[in-house]
């Protein structure tokens, strides 16, 4: 891959990483299959890179590039897992967690099972709204009209906020 | 709960990921580096292996042709010499790791000793490329030390010879030095960043 690109690619990654890998965390199962996930989303924007025309800002096609890519793969299980075989030395690092982070990440994993259980437009237009993203860019991204995506994002808040308060 | 909330939940992701993804970078900034390095060791040694097609021959002829014992002996060792330098470019070519090996830690741990072969390929170029290249081409000019009116060319040819062997010398140390080492540093790096995850994780 030419510098230049590598380099815009890299620069565009630092920014957008966290944003990326939130988006993944609702396609995959388990931490690992998330890892696995990135991953596939990481090389698929790595080799898509020269064809980026700039018609719209990077990290809203990157973000088209991996929910393309979530919606790709969770079909498509045993493919990802022969690809990604190159990478089995990777683990996941468990950090030490104090008491309110713990219980922020069980609000967090509770928040991800909520929007796991949503179709695949709501799941889309959901994470790429809770990442702050604006209407357009999400009309941009998923191909729906802004008033459909407006609509859409106030149905589905409502909805995860039914179920986040949800008693089990 | 307001939405904001949601938001604010979302976006608490615990800190191990931004860990996972300094190593998905490290190793995404490895894997675009070796490849340019890959590619660079295929084109020189697809270079150096026609060079070699093309002196067999023309050397062999040269032992048929000319009639001087000393040129006679060197060109046949020029021949060998050249076959020697693709099998030798060829071994520390066979150290390159398969893209799908058993896990990435063992790709990384390969991609070291391979970087350390090529490196160590290019510091010691003097002994096995240059130097025998060298006092062969020396020796088969002094097959035509008998012909009195060769002799300013034979000094200008060995000079010249000689001049371009120092400046291959460096080169090649240049391409160890600026090429090699900072992506065998990238590698000990990955590396360590791998394994320092395994034993937190055990």
């Amino acid at each position: 891959m030419h510098q230049d690109l590598e380099i815009t690619f890299l620069e565009a990654l630092e920014q957008n990483q966290e944003k990326l890998l939130r988006v993944c965390s609702v396609y995959a199962a388990d931490p690992e299959e998330k890892k696995d996930l990135f991953q596939e989303v990481l090389i698929n924007i790595w080799q898509a890179m020269p064809s980026f025309e700039g018609k719209s800002s990077i990290s809203t096609w990157m973000f088209r590039i991996t929910l393309n890519v979530c919606l790709r793969v969770q079909y498509n299980q045993e493919r990802r897992r022969h690809r990604f075989q190159k990478i089995d030395g990777f683990v996941i690092e468990n950090t030490p967690n104090d008491e309110a982070n713990l219980e922020e990440q069980q609000r967090l994993k509770k928040l991800r099972k909520c929007i796991q259980k949503l179709n695949d437009a709501h799941r889309a237009v959901i994470t790429l709204n809770l990442e702050e993203l604006p209407y357009k860019e999400i009309s941009e991204i998923t191909g729906l009209s802004e008033n459909h995506v407006a609509v859409m994002i106030k149905r589905v808040k409502e909805k995860l906020l039914n179920c986040i308060t949800e008693k089990k | 709960m307001i939405e904001d909330e949601l938001t604010r939940i979302w976006k608490s992701s615990p800190n191990q990921e931004r860990v996972k993804f300094r190593k998905s970078r490290l190793m995404l900034e490895l894997q675009s580096s070796l490849d340019r390095f890959h590619r660079a060791i295929r084109n020189r040694d697809l270079i150096e292996t026609i060079a070699a097609i093309v002196v067999v021959p023309i050397f062999a002829c040269c032992a048929f042709v000319i009639p001087y014992t000393l040129t006679k002996i060197a060109s046949v060792l020029i021949g060998v010499w050249a076959v020697y330098v693709i099998v030798h470019l060829r071994k520390a070519r066979s150290h390159k790791p398969g893209s799908f090996t058993t896990s990435y830690q063992e790709y990384l741990y390969k991609t070291r000793d391979y970087l350390i072969v090529q490196k160590k390929l290019l510091d010691t170029i003097l002994y096995w490329y240059l130097l025998p290249g060298f006092i062969l081409m020396l020796l088969f000019l002094g097959g035509f030390a008998g012909i009195p009116e060769k002799h300013d060319h034979l000094v200008r040819t060995a000079v010249g010879a000689f001049v371009l062997g120092v400046l291959v010398y460096y080169i090649n140390r240049r391409a160890a030095r600026k090429h090699i080492a900072p992506r065998l540093e990238k590698v000990n790096e990955l590396i360590s960043v791998v394994e320092q995850t395994s034993t937190f994780d055990a």
